[in-house]
């Protein structure tokens, strides 16, 4: 018996203290990190608008280009000189959350850029899903009817991509997210022109 | 020199173990699942087996320090513990203060809490050696895993697209094999690999 | 009901933990010298995989609750510890010819990744209580079908196969798990996990 309370003493000691240390860290960290994922979300809007901006002044350049517009609790970045709207996408990939920025043109249906963020897919197999290479290929497809990631080798329509070779199931995955997501945006968005 | 030799003869010896003879993969057969999903390119080889040698260096010299304490019932669950507490705190570092690096190597960070490597070399060194020692073992064994994902990377890059550190090696024309990007084809290249290696060495499997 | 139905056959078969997912290979290829020794590992698998995913789920419903989801990683492991211990005591007090059957093969569990992977897949995916039971399940019954495919296969060559001596042992077991991956590829798109 008292072999046994030892051994649980131990591990309850050992679970308070390394959960506490994490807990530590985790406040000691939280902010940093919060303010990158801000900066890193307003560098991708910024690029797919092709605004210059450096470390310094990204925030008042993001100020002053993009407007903040917040519907039903989703928020769209518009971009004011060309009409551009962004937002975060977020959803099950294969191996953990994918999420990024969607940007599209002022019809709302045009792709302009697609930057994924964080993903935690097979690197260099479905991990190509956050690569700008495979990515381009998203550039000026069409979200309407839906998008379409196919790996049939047919001549592809306005709104189909291909798949990436031997990572089915994240391309799948991808598909999903993004078709979801951009009916959930699009029914605010339109909701805000009426 | 030969005064240095003499002084570092175990110091020496753990390293050839740990490259050689008792190399990770290609003898003690550890390691695998991550192994597998890495080595389909160079660059993923090179980060997950420098990451893996970090941490087993790290933890192993941690579990090292405080071996006298642990329990033995619960050696599994403590080394499980401080390795996952470890490699979560260097993530969440490399988050706030490196965030392109910890992108880089966001989906190796789950791959390297659950290497068997780690755990292996906690239990069969760490909780039984010096400090000192224990530091030499884990680079070791960290070194011995880095350079047989770096062969199995190097024929699996080559063959399934062509490239060698993204750098285009294949002419055009060369088909590229899709399965060796996905998991079977790992199987297949370490099968071979540690075919080759043991009838080289002569390590046979004695049943 | 149709869905966790659909589920626990995803998980068998296209979303196979162990010949898709690759993951849990340690025991895979330790345990499956004979068919015997990998029905009693499976078996095992299954009884605590499944056991765990019920019991981290009101876990971390737990966490959530209270802000604290950092600390999921670090509880499942303890509660996974914990499960794999309780049983031990349990099968060796009322059921000792199990356990001795059993042998070391209930403390390996704990090490298996296969364990802990299911509770981190249920988080991300956000499954419910019935879904992570049927996942758990399924997940766990897919592992045991490939250790005992594999088992199977190996022990058959042992008897009736002239294999080089390097090839005995680890080697050709990564050859068997290469086919077979590539054979449970064809399920692909059966059904959704």
């Amino acid at each position: 018996m008292k072999q046994n309370l030892k051994l649980i003493v131990f591990v309850l000691i050992l679970g308070l203290l390394t959960s506490g240390l994490l807990v530590g860290v985790d406040a000691l960290t939280r902010d940093r990190i919060e303010q990158n994922k801000i900066a890193q979300l307003k560098a991708a809007v910024l690029d797919a608008n092709r605004v210059s901006y450096n470390f310094g002044n990204i925030h008042s350049v993001f100020d002053d280009e993009i407007e903040t517009i917040v519907i039903d609790e989703l928020t769209f970045y518009l971009h004011t000189a060309s009409g551009n709207v962004s937002y975060t996408f977020i959803g099950g990939g294969v191996w953990g959350p994918i999420s990024g920025v969607v940007t599209l043109e002022d019809d709302f249906e045009t792709i302009v850029a697609i930057k994924v963020l964080k993903q935690e897919e097979t690197p260099g197999l479905g991990g190509i899903i956050a690569e700008a290479k495979y990515l381009a290929n998203f550039v000026g497809i069409k979200m309407v009817p839906s998008l379409q990631i196919n790996k049939d080798s047919s001549a592809n329509q306005p709104n189909e991509v291909d798949a990436i070779t031997g990572a089915t199931r994240t391309s799948e995955a991808f598909e999903i997210i993004m078709n979801d997501q951009y009916d959930m945006y699009r029914a605010a968005w339109d909701s805000r022109n009426e | 020199m030969k005064w240095i030799r003499l002084r570092y003869t175990k110091w020496f010896n753990i390293l050839k173990d740990g490259l050689h003879r008792n190399n990770p993969i290609v003898v003690a057969v550890l390691g695998i699942c991550s192994s597998l999903a890495v080595t389909n390119r160079v660059e993923n080889a090179i980060a997950m087996g420098l990451g893996v040698t970090f941490v087993v260096m790290a933890s192993s010299a941690f579990i090292s320090l405080i071996r006298n304490f642990i329990p033995s019932k619960v050696r599994m669950v403590t080394y499980m513990v401080i390795i996952s507490a470890f490699v979560i705190i260097v993530q969440m570092f490399l988050e706030a203060y490196f965030p392109s690096i910890a992108s880089a190597l966001g989906a190796y960070v789950g791959l390297i809490i659950t290497n068997c490597i780690v755990m292996g070399r906690a239990e069969a060194f760490a909780v039984k050696n010096p400090i000192r020692y224990t530091l030499v073992d884990g680079f070791a064994s960290g070194m011995g895993y880095t350079l047989v994902l770096l062969v199995v990377s190097i024929v699996r890059e080559l063959l399934a697209s062509g490239t060698l550190l993204g750098y285009q090696i294949m002419p055009d024309t060369w088909p590229n094999w899709v399965v060796m990007s996905i998991a079977p084809g790992g199987f297949f290249v370490l099968g071979m690999l540690i075919w080759g290696i043991r009838e080289w060495s002569k390590f046979y499997e004695t049943n | 009901m149709s869905n966790l139905f659909e589920l626990i056959l995803a998980s068998i078969l296209n979303h196979n933990i162990a010949l898709v997912y690759i993951l849990g290979m340690c025991p895979l290829i330790a345990i499956s010298t004979n068919v015997k020794n990998a029905k009693g590992m499976g078996l095992a698998v299954i009884i605590v995989v499944t056991l765990t995913a019920i019991i981290n789920w009101p876990i971390y419903q737990l966490l959530l609750a209270t802000g604290t989801e950092k600390l999921a990683l670090l509880v499942f492991i303890i509660t996974i510890a914990a499960v794999v211990q309780l049983l031990e005591i349990f099968m060796e007090k009322f059921v000792p010819s199990m356990y001795n059957a059993f042998g070391i093969f209930l403390p390996l569990i704990t090490v298996n990744c296969v364990v802990l992977a299911v509770s981190l897949f249920f988080v991300n995916r956000e499954y419910t209580f019935g879904e992570t039971a049927a996942f758990g399940f399924g997940s766990s019954v897919g592992w045991a079908l490939a250790i005992i495919l594999l088992a199977g296969i190996r022990e058959k060559m042992a008897k009736i196969s002239d294999l080089p001596k390097g090839l005995q042992g680890k080697a050709i077991v990564f050859i068997i798990l290469g086919i077979l991956a590539l054979a449970f590829i064809g399920f692909t798109g059966l059904a959704s996990i």
